[in-house]
């Protein structure tokens, strides 16, 4: 069980932001967290990688409190990429992949080869292994995320949580990036944020729906995203339909 | 290799520092006066040789203050003449030199208070850190303390006030063995701020990726703020507050470590743009002896100004 979360509040500035929040998630898979802005999604995200401390409740990895575990010891379980993260000016892919390694690398000594190993595989796992040398500033937006995702495949953690990581790319990139996901999802327990609904019923192995820092539902795909649960999360009717092969889409109602 | 060039480049300015002067000397005059510190190097071992040294140990000490506060507080004009460590520190001087106490102490309390005040005035309720608080709020501080600063000059006799403006103007002028001496004995808070290379290029990604990579955000940035604070007070307290050493050092440092936060490039280059600026002071009015600090702005200024052009474009 990599997380057991346990009647998880969270206070952002004295402002309740979750509330008694209470699930467990199966190991392995890819885990969708959906919600409407200001639901708490990227709230329930950091207490999940240990990075915001409980006001109450309680967040166990694989059983062990996160609140209790050494920073470093942390980061080589969960690894976790933020929304829209930057890279800093001329930094190259493989010098920002290598990043990852920093919980695993001793301090004060250059990378070992064990380190550059595990940078060539996870440039290997994206595909980027071409444009390691090329500045990440200087590639598209698709090719930028992948090396975002390999910088968290190199910190080698069995449990990875990303932040919306389908924002700001069209749709080829979208679809190519949600490809290499689903391959991550085979090997590890990966959490991520969701606003394509269409797209967490095809990509996630469950969907855990929050609004107003509550938690409204758990479950697969087909049991969440549907017409209640969804209107209960968001307010608004959504239609939930499928396609001629099974697959589901889902959509505001009022489009 | 990447520092070889910035360490060579210093061991000349260095040799040009101990040749030049009233009276210049050559190559083999040099070697000589070197090898012979009762007799014929006494000017260069007395004099030149101790000011190089302080200039140098001082530079280092703005080099690495200035790029550890632009690294943590995200901003390349956030160095701690910006930010109003500097002034606070020139001022706890300037009052050490007013009421009779040492200049030290009075410099060394100045960082501490500076820091203090910052992190006061920085800490967001509600948003925690907030590095564009700490800059505008160090800006006020910062012209808070000089007018403390004039107003403490103001209220001195004419020739205690003429030597706290060429203080305060950044000067080697009257810089022997005791000051080489006390800047030994803060060189060691150097060795944090020199190894924390790794730390300051992992902030960059942002504080939630640092931390989600084992950082402690909190701990590392308060530990090496109040550092770079006693570090930049230091170096004031050896030589006063040199202008734009601590501002350039960092991003022609992060030039020649290829955009990258290198606290070994911005130490080398705060020492040998102080290096240069005494070289100049000495070469260009021997007889005058203008304040060092005068030559770092008048160097810094275009260098800053060529860096950040440089910066951009690549």
């Amino acid at each position: 069980m990599p997380f057991e979360i346990r009647d998880l509040s969270i206070h952002l500035g004295g402002t309740p932001v979750l509330h008694g929040v209470d699930f467990d998630l199966s190991s392995g898979g890819i885990t969708g967290i959906i919600g409407a802005n200001g639901s708490g999604k990227t709230t329930m995200l950091r207490a999940m990688a240990g990075l915001l401390p409980p006001e109450t409740g309680s967040v166990l990895h694989q059983g062990q409190d996160i609140a209790a575990m050494a920073p470093r010891a942390r980061a080589r379980r969960i690894a976790m990429l933020p929304q829209s993260a930057a890279a800093p000016p001329g930094l190259t892919v493989r010098q920002l992949v290598a990043r990852g390694r920093t919980p695993w690398m001793r301090p004060f000594l250059p990378m070992g080869p064990a380190d550059r190993a595990a940078v060539d595989r996870a440039l290997h796992a994206v595909g980027l292994e071409d444009l390691a040398t090329r500045p990440v500033d200087s590639l598209s937006g698709g090719q930028r995320q992948r090396a975002w995702i390999a910088l968290v495949l190199a910190q080698e953690c069995d449990t990875i949580l990303l932040d919306e990581p389908l924002n700001f790319l069209d749709l080829p990139h979208q679809t190519e990036l949600v490809g290499l996901l689903r391959d991550l999802g085979k090997t590890r327990s990966v959490v991520m944020i969701l606003h394509d609904l269409t797209i967490a019923a095809r990509t996630c192995d469950q969907v855990l729906a929050l609004r107003e820092g509550r938690l409204v539902a758990i479950g697969p795909p087909d049991a969440v995203l549907a017409p209640v649960p969804l209107r209960e999360t968001f307010g608004i009717g959504f239609e939930c339909s499928a396609l001629p092969d099974g697959k589901p889409v889902v959509l505001p109602a009022a489009l | 290799m990447r520092y070889l060039g910035l360490i060579l480049l210093l061991l000349a300015l260095a040799a040009l520092s101990l040749a030049a002067g009233r009276v210049w000397l050559a190559p083999p005059a040099l070697i000589e006066a070197l090898s012979d510190p009762e007799g014929a190097g006494r000017m260069v071992w007395n004099l030149r040789l101790p000011r190089l040294l302080v200039g140098m140990i001082a530079g280092a000490g703005f080099g690495l203050s200035g790029l550890v506060f632009q690294t943590l507080l995200r901003n390349p004009l956030a160095s701690p003449d910006v930010i109003g460590v500097t002034q606070v520190s020139a001022f706890g001087a300037v009052a050490a030199l007013f009421f009779g106490a040492p200049v030290v102490l009075g410099a060394w309390g100045g960082g501490l208070a500076a820091i203090a005040a910052l992190a006061w005035l920085a800490a967001h309720p509600r948003q925690g850190f907030d590095p564009r608080a700490v800059v505008l709020q160090g800006l006020a501080l910062a012209i808070f303390a000089a007018a403390g600063t004039e107003a403490l000059i103001l209220r001195m006799g004419d020739s205690s006030a003429g030597m706290a403006m060429t203080w305060l103007s950044g000067t080697l002028n009257g810089a022997g063995w005791a000051e080489v001496q006390r800047g030994v004995w803060f060189a060691p808070l150097l060795l944090p701020l020199l190894l924390s290379g790794r730390v300051l290029d992992r902030l960059e990604l942002g504080d939630d990726l640092a931390r989600a990579l084992g950082l402690r955000v909190g701990l590392l940035r308060a530990g090496l703020g109040l550092i770079a604070a006693l570090v930049a007070a230091g170096s004031v307290a050896l030589c006063g507050p040199m202008s734009f050493v601590a501002l350039a050092a960092g991003p022609v440092g992060r030039l020649v470590a290829g955009g990258r936060p290198s606290p070994v490039a911005a130490m080398l280059t705060g020492a040998a743009f102080v290096t240069l600026a005494d070289v100049l002071a000495r070469a260009m009015a021997p007889a005058a002896l203008l304040p060092t600090g005068l030559y770092t702005a008048l160097i810094g200024a275009p260098v800053l100004i060529l860096t950040v052009r440089r910066m951009a474009q690549s």
